[in-house]
C-alpha cells in the first residue's frame, strides 16, 4: 500500500483489499448442537460482543456464509447433515472446530459419535475446552481474520468429493 | 405428582392375576409384573378398556438385556412396558421376557398410537421384532447401521461404523486435478 502525499488517494492491490473486508465481516453460520452452542451464544451477546470483530452477523443459511462454527458433540447420524452445510457454503470459506467433542469426540469414545470432524471437513481453528470460554472463541475468530488477512483457508487444499 | 396408595394396589393385583401375570409386587411407587410374551397384547388390551383399573396412559416401552447380569432370569432379553391408570393413580411395569433365539413379540402399536416410536426404539437398540407394527425398521440410528447397540455383547466403540459409513468427504488436492 501507498501513499502519495501530494494527491489524496492511496495505491493498493486489490487482493489486499478484498482480504481486509473479507476478515473484518465473517459471517458465521452457526452449527450449535451442545453445551458448547451456549458459549458461542455468550460469546455473541453484548458482554463479549463478537460485532467488534465485524462477525456478529449469525447467518442460519449456509449460502450466505463464509465462517462455519461447529459447537458440539456430531453422531454418526449427524454428520452428512454437516458435511453437506459445508459444501453449500460459498468459497472462501473457514471452519472452527469448537470444544474437544468437535475436535476430537471428547469423552464421548463409543460407537455413536464422529472422532473428530476433521475427519471429513477441513478445519481452520481448533479450541480446546470443554466447554470453552467466550475468550477462548474470540481467540478463534481472530485466528480466522488473521488466515483471512492474508488470504489463507484451509479448504482451498481440499477438494468436495463425494463418496456414495 | 401422583401418589401411590396401597389400597389400589390389592385392586390391580387381583385383576392382574386373574389375567395371567405372575410375580406382582409393588416398590412404593409403581406396581411391577410379569406377563408371558405370547398373551402381551391381550392382558394390554384387556386392563386399557377395563373401567375399573383402566391403564390409559402410555409413558414407555424399553428393553434389557440379561446377559452376565448377577441375578438369574428366566430369559436373556424382555420388554418392559410403562403405563399408568388416571383413575387409580397407579404406574404399571410390565415385563415380558423373550427368548435369544426368537426375541419377538406382538406390537401394541395398534392400542397406543406413542408406542410407534418407542417400538421402533426398542428395535433399534435391542434387536426385538414387533410383530404387526406399521413401519418397522430403526429410528435412532443411521441406515445401514449393523448391530443393536444396547445388547450387552456389543463394543462400546462399535464395530468400526464411526470411521466406515458412506459420506461425503472432502478429499486433500486441487480442483483443477
Amino acid at each position: 500500500m501507498g501513499l502519495n502525499p501530494s494527491t489524496d488517494f492511496a495505491t493498493s492491490r486489490i487482493d489486499a483489499i478484498v482480504n481486509w473486508s473479507r476478515a473484518n465481516s465473517l459471517w458465521p453460520m452457526p452449527f450449535g448442537v451442545a453445551c458448547c452452542a451456549i458459549e458461542m451464544m455468550a460469546s455473541y451477546m453484548p458482554k463479549y460482543d463478537t460485532s467488534r470483530f465485524g462477525a456478529e452477523v449469525l447467518k442460519f443459511s449456509p449460502r450466505q456464509s463464509d465462517l462455519l462454527i461447529v459447537s458440539g458433540r456430531i453422531s454418526l447420524k449427524m454428520m452428512p447433515v454437516l458435511t453437506r452445510i459445508w459444501e453449500q457454503m460459498p468459497e472462501p470459506k473457514w471452519c472452527i472446530s469448537m470444544g474437544a467433542c468437535a475436535s476430537s469426540g471428547g469423552v464421548f469414545d463409543t460407537y455413536a459419535l464422529i472422532q473428530g470432524i476433521d475427519q471429513f471437513i477441513p478445519v481452520d481453528a481448533y479450541i480446546p475446552g470443554c466447554p470453552p470460554r467466550p475468550e477462548a472463541f474470540i481467540d478463534a475468530v481472530m485466528m480466522i481474520q488473521e488466515k483471512a488477512k492474508k488470504g489463507q483457508a484451509r479448504s482451498q487444499d481440499y477438494v468436495d468429493r463425494a463418496v456414495v | 405428582m401422583i401418589q401411590f396408595q396401597a389400597s389400589n394396589f390389592d385392586t390391580v393385583k387381583t385383576r392382574l392375576e386373574s389375567l395371567g401375570a405372575t410375580n406382582i409386587h409393588h416398590d412404593g411407587a409403581s406396581v411391577v409384573a410379569e406377563i408371558p410374551r405370547t398373551k402381551a397384547f391381550d392382558i394390554i388390551k384387556k386392563i386399557k378398556d377395563d373401567p375399573e383399573i383402566g391403564f390409559r396412559f402410555f409413558t414407555d416401552i424399553t428393553g434389557a438385556d440379561f446377559l452376565k447380569y448377577s441375578v438369574k432370569k428366566p430369559e436373556r432379553y424382555a420388554v418392559i412396558y410403562v403405563l399408568l391408570s388416571p383413575s387409580l393413580g397407579v404406574r404399571l411395569e410390565l415385563i415380558a421376557y423373550l427368548p435369544e433365539n426368537d426375541p419377538s413379540i406382538q406390537s401394541i402399536a395398534s392400542l397406543f398410537t406413542g408406542a410407534n416410536w418407542a417400538e421402533r426404539e426398542t428395535y433399534d437398540m435391542y434387536g426385538f421384532e414387533f410383530k404387526g407394527h406399521p413401519n418397522p425398521g430403526r429410528l435412532l440410528t443411521p441406515e445401514g447401521f449393523e448391530g443393536h447397540a444396547l445388547r450387552k455383547d456389543y463394543p462400546l466403540k462399535g464395530k468400526g461404523e464411526r470411521s466406515s459409513f458412506p459420506v461425503y468427504r472432502a478429499t486433500p488436492g486441487h480442483a483443477s486435478e
